[in-house]
């Protein structure tokens, strides 16, 4: 089990330009970004492609790391899900994927609803249960699968100046809910 | 009261930002108020710490090998330090299964000669389709084949041939390639150990090839190997 000292002493002489340091860390944490970079892209190859793009991000950005003040988890993850949703932003004609749509719906609420259940000790989740549940699933779904706030407000089926003000105002609630 | 308001407007945005909902415009103009701006910064990493949590639930994925070895390739392509010019790298690879297997179809029963006969195949293509390489390892003799069915190096280049192991760190040289012919030959057993699993790379490199043992050209196309019989008929 690779711990955060391993990860962080990887980053670290990733930053120095240690290419055998890169490998290390894609051994230890390539299972955990594919997973967020397939989840964003529901696309293997795709993802696959995302992921590379995201090592070599990390090879490119390791000196910064230090200064983003996050764990190094923390980092890789938003490393990897902002990647994956710059690919799915760009592809062609930046059109709905149908099947993902589908496959959001059906998936909400739940296994993504009992998954967060088996886990209710971390804080954000006790936070988002005071949340009304379907505008938790919405902040869930921006953040999870990359979902825009018009394809929210086609799912929510509510119009699209509703689905941000709703958006907004459980964003403040979750900040206040997470500060105190 | 209003700047209570501004506050809170404030860490939405910022929230907004991180879950990537704002649209090019709003996400460009935020980005400008970021450099100028320490508290926003602050709402921001707020928000990334905190919602990265909800990726805890995201389930390990396996990623193909191949990931790995062509992000091995990758950088041993490059200069030693890191920063130079990585942009071009990953542009160089998408996916060209689909062409690699088309173009296999119909090379395959060259390589099926009686006295060669692989049972491991790569098919080298680069993006720009200007290069195309075709290569099989059989294991009888440890014998490799390469024919090079299109593309040349420029004037005081070569193409050097490159095999990456699934779990290597590092890519071993299988020499400079003739360009204008078909070459066969023997490689060691601790390179054909490599093989099955692993990834060939063709680099462009000075004339004689690579003065340090790694690649310090472009990587100009990559693929695993894959098994020959997996496209035979019947």
């Amino acid at each position: 089990m690779t711990d955060r000292k391993d990860i962080e002493a990887f980053i670290g002489k990733v930053a120095l330009g240690d290419r055998a340091a890169l490998a290390a860390l894609y051994d230890a944490t390539s299972g955990k970004l594919f997973g967020v970079c397939l989840r964003v892209l529901k696309n293997r190859s795709e993802a696959e492609d995302a992921l590379q793009d995201v090592y070599m991000r990390i090879w490119a950005k390791a000196d910064r790391y230090a200064v983003t003040g996050h764990s190094p988890m923390t980092w890789l993850i938003t490393v990897a899900r902002n990647l994956a949703i710059d690919r799915l932003r760009a592809r062609k004609g930046n059109h709905v994927d149908l099947d993902a749509v589908g496959e959001l719906v059906e998936k909400s609420p739940g296994p993504e609803a009992a998954s967060i259940a088996a886990s209710e000790q971390r804080r954000i989740n006790s936070c988002f249960a005071e949340l009304p549940p379907d505008r938790a699933d919405a902040v869930r779904a921006a953040y999870l699968d990359g979902t825009t706030y018009q394809a929210l407000a086609d799912r929510f089926d509510v119009p699209l100046n509703t689905m941000r003000t709703w958006l907004r105002r459980s964003l403040i609630s979750l900040k206040e809910c997470l500060s105190r | 009261m209003s700047d209570h308001q501004d506050i809170s407007k404030d860490e939405a945005l910022a929230a907004e930002y991180v879950l990537r909902l704002l649209d090019a415009d709003a996400e460009q103009a935020f980005e400008a108020r970021l450099q100028a701006e320490p508290e926003l910064r602050a709402h921001v990493q707020f928000w990334e710490a905190e919602l990265a949590t909800l990726a805890t639930d995201i389930p390990e994925e396996t990623p193909s090998p191949s990931v790995r070895a062509k992000l091995v390739a990758e950088l041993s392509g490059e200069d030693a330090k890191p920063k130079r010019g990585w942009a071009w790298g990953w542009l160089t690879f998408p996916a060209l299964a689909v062409v690699a297997i088309a173009a296999f179809l119909a090379f395959s029963p060259m390589l099926r000669g009686p006295a060669f006969d692989p049972t491991l195949h790569a098919t080298l293509i680069s993006q720009d389709g200007a290069l195309h390489i075709e290569a099989g390892y059989a294991p009888d003799g440890n014998l490799f084949k390469v024919i090079p069915e299109q593309g040349s190096p420029a004037t005081g280049r070569d193409f050097e041939l490159w095999v990456i192991g699934a779990e290597a760190q590092v890519p071993v040289s299988l020499g400079v390639i003739p360009a204008d012919r078909e070459s066969l030959f023997e490689i060691t057993p601790e390179i054909a150990a490599l093989i099955n699993g692993g990834t060939l790379a063709v680099s462009d490199e000075p004339e004689g090839g690579s003065p340090t043992g790694a690649p310090t050209g472009a990587i100009l196309a990559i693929d695993e190997f894959f098994d020959a019989d997996l496209f035979q008929a019947g």
